[in-house]
């Protein structure tokens, strides 16, 4: 019932915050800030930069609310907002390095292996990262939305700034390049 | 749609329909993939790899610290909701609203993870909130109700129940009763219609605000039900494997036996043990379910993801975000609502205002948010009056009480 409560209330959340609910803001804030706050983490190390960048996009999206329609997907909004301030950020601080926006690292560490792993899972979860670690900074991250956050393709293509076929072929070809790195050893 | 050819686990991995199954698996999936590897043998093989590929691929992520979290968004709203803002303008482009269609799927899932009798019978098994005497309700639906506190509940190996009061006291003037009440428990577990049922029976015990219960079951594991929760379980636990279900506050002794898993199922998730001693806490109210293991070793199922805790280990999981964390813990703070202490460790008034709601059966409210917000540490004596709990609070933190005729209300001390 989770799941139904949550579609239905993140709608209406967003609708609230549009129509001028206050208190629409903190709540959206709350629900969000640890989605935004590790999605973050992945395309830079400095706490520093996600803490700002979080700031920075909520300040915009309250600015933003007398123009908002009702209906907006607020999650992938913040999402992609924040990968473009974190870009913003990270580029004042390295003043010299320019890169583009799709060459934004995505750094992505497997969480450890459980406790109670079967004999021979913590090898093939090590053969795991390491495969994980072969793939491209961007099929990393569609790989991180689709499968560990569950967005939809196109959710995905909403935060990647991507059509929708080049989304489905990202994550093809990452998904193929990961299990044959994974089979080969 | 244009799709690059398929081959080998591949197909499975980036298949819309099975990631939708390993991500939120509903009954209807889970038979549709069971009869699939069922017809194509030759499959397993690419299935099972694009499951463990799926299941393993959650990063190690930070955690936001709390106080972090409130600190920044003091930052935010003292630039937005506290000052009269110049408004920039924007465009947001008009965006569908959201997957209609999953709405079925998910409810199928709900209802269906926890398929088993044990679910049917926690969705059927209405409690009343407002009853403040402990219950018991036995398969046929008559229930038998006990006014006292700490009691004891014990079934044996043939689903015979003795009930005991701790209190030593009581327990003289009340034995003749209690004598009564077993035999009459006695009769009604050989009540017709239960004999002869392959279905297993099962029982509710539902504690209400303001009382603590122990609970022995047929196999010798024991429990001890908090305040405001109930557990519901088999009589006998039938072949090669243990259930019950939980709701509220829970610490669980499960007693050993590795022919026979253990499994406790709360709302959002599972927790499969062998033996071990946990303790589980599932308001339904509450925004967080979590799960402190002191020994031995469990295995948390949280929608498809698996994850094992290590003794003194807390896993947290956020009911809106569907996020878990496992950090280290002390185990005392949270065992100690069973010897009548409250532990405290930096947590918000909020948070122990609404255990103390519980534990005493009576209505905490905050005039202001700013009390509710405060950040408290220390271990409270639950074994004294509720009035004189906050006495000693508003002694350390800023705040003042009043007692309404039956609450109390915080509000922030302004001086």
């Amino acid at each position: 019932m989770n799941g139904v409560k949550e579609i239905q209330s993140d709608t209406k959340l967003w609708d609230d915050f549009v129509s001028g609910k206050k208190e629409a803001f903190k709540t959206v804030y709350c629900r969000y800030v640890d989605d935004l706050f590790r999605f973050g983490l992945h395309f830079t190390q400095n706490e520093n930069i996600v803490y700002d960048a979080i700031q920075d996009i909520f300040i915009d999206l309250y600015s933003y609310q007398p123009r908002l329609r009702s209906g907006g997907r607020v999650k992938q909004y913040l999402l992609v907002s924040l990968k473009r301030k974190i870009f913003r950020l990270m580029g004042e601080e390295s003043k010299y390095e320019t890169i583009e926006m799709d060459q934004m690292p995505f750094s992505y560490d497997l969480a450890e292996a459980a406790f109670d792993a079967e004999e021979g899972e913590d090898e093939k979860l090590r053969l795991l990262d390491k495969a994980m670690s072969k793939l491209s900074d961007r099929q990393r991250e569609a790989i991180y939305l689709r499968y560990v956050k569950g967005l939809s393709y196109e959710d995905l293509s909403w935060v990647l700034e991507m059509n929708y076929q080049s989304v489905r072929n990202l994550i093809h070809r990452g998904m193929g390049k990961l299990r044959d790195f994974y089979r080969e050893k | 749609m244009t799709e690059i050819s398929n081959k080998g686990a591949n197909e499975f991995i980036t298949r819309d329909d099975f990631i939708d199954w390993v991500l939120h698996p509903t009954p209807m999936s889970d038979s549709y993939w069971e009869q699939f590897i069922h017809d194509n043998p030759s499959s397993k093989p690419d299935i099972e790899e694009a499951l463990f590929i799926i299941k393993n691929i959650s990063p190690r992520e930070r955690l936001m610290d709390d106080m972090k979290k409130r600190a920044l968004w003091n930052d935010i709203s003292e630039k937005t909701i506290e000052s009269p803002h110049s408004r920039r303008f924007y465009a947001w482009p008009a965006a569908a609203s959201v997957v209609a269609v999953m709405f079925l799927s998910v409810l199928m899932y709900v209802s269906g993870n926890l398929g088993d009798e044990i679910m049917d019978f926690a969705s059927v098994k209405k409690i009343n909130k407002n009853s403040n005497e402990v219950r018991l309700i036995f398969s046929d639906n008559s229930e038998e109700t006990f006014d006292l506190n700490d009691l004891d509940i014990k079934y044996d190996k043939d689903g015979r129940i003795e009930i005991t009061t701790e209190n030593s006291v009581k327990s003289a003037e009340i034995s003749n009763e209690i004598l009564h009440t077993e035999s009459k428990i006695r009769e009604k577990k050989q009540a017709p219609g239960v004999l002869g049922n392959k279905e297993p029976q099962m029982n509710q015990l539902v504690v209400p605000r303001g009382k603590r219960t122990s609970l022995t079951l047929s196999d010798g594991t024991r429990l001890y039900l908090n305040s405001g929760s109930r557990a519901i379980f088999p009589v006998k636990f039938p072949g090669e494997k243990r259930e019950l279900y939980i709701e509220g506050e829970a610490y669980i002794e499960v007693a050993h036996d590795p022919q026979r898993p253990f499994t406790v199922s709360v709302n959002d998730m599972k927790i499969r043990v062998v033996g071990t001693k946990f303790n589980i806490s599932a308001y339904p109210e509450d925004p967080c379910c979590s799960v402190v293991l002191v020994e031995g070793e469990v295995q948390a199922e949280i929608h498809s993801r698996r994850i094992t805790i290590a003794p003194n280990y807390l896993l947290t999981y956020r009911k809106d975000s569907k996020e878990t964390s496992l950090s280290k813990t002390e185990v005392t703070p949270h065992l100690s609502w069973k010897d009548g202490w409250l532990y405290c460790d930096k947590q918000e008034l909020r948070v122990v205002a609404g255990k103390l709601s519980r534990y005493y059966d009576i209505d905490i409210q905050f005039r202001d948010e700013e009390a509710a917000e405060l950040l408290l540490s220390g271990k409270l004596d639950l074994k004294t009056e509720c009035a004189d709990i906050f006495k000693a609070i508003s002694t350390i933190a800023p705040i003042s009480y009043e007692e309404t005729g039956n609450g109390i209300i915080i509000s922030k001390r302004s001086n």
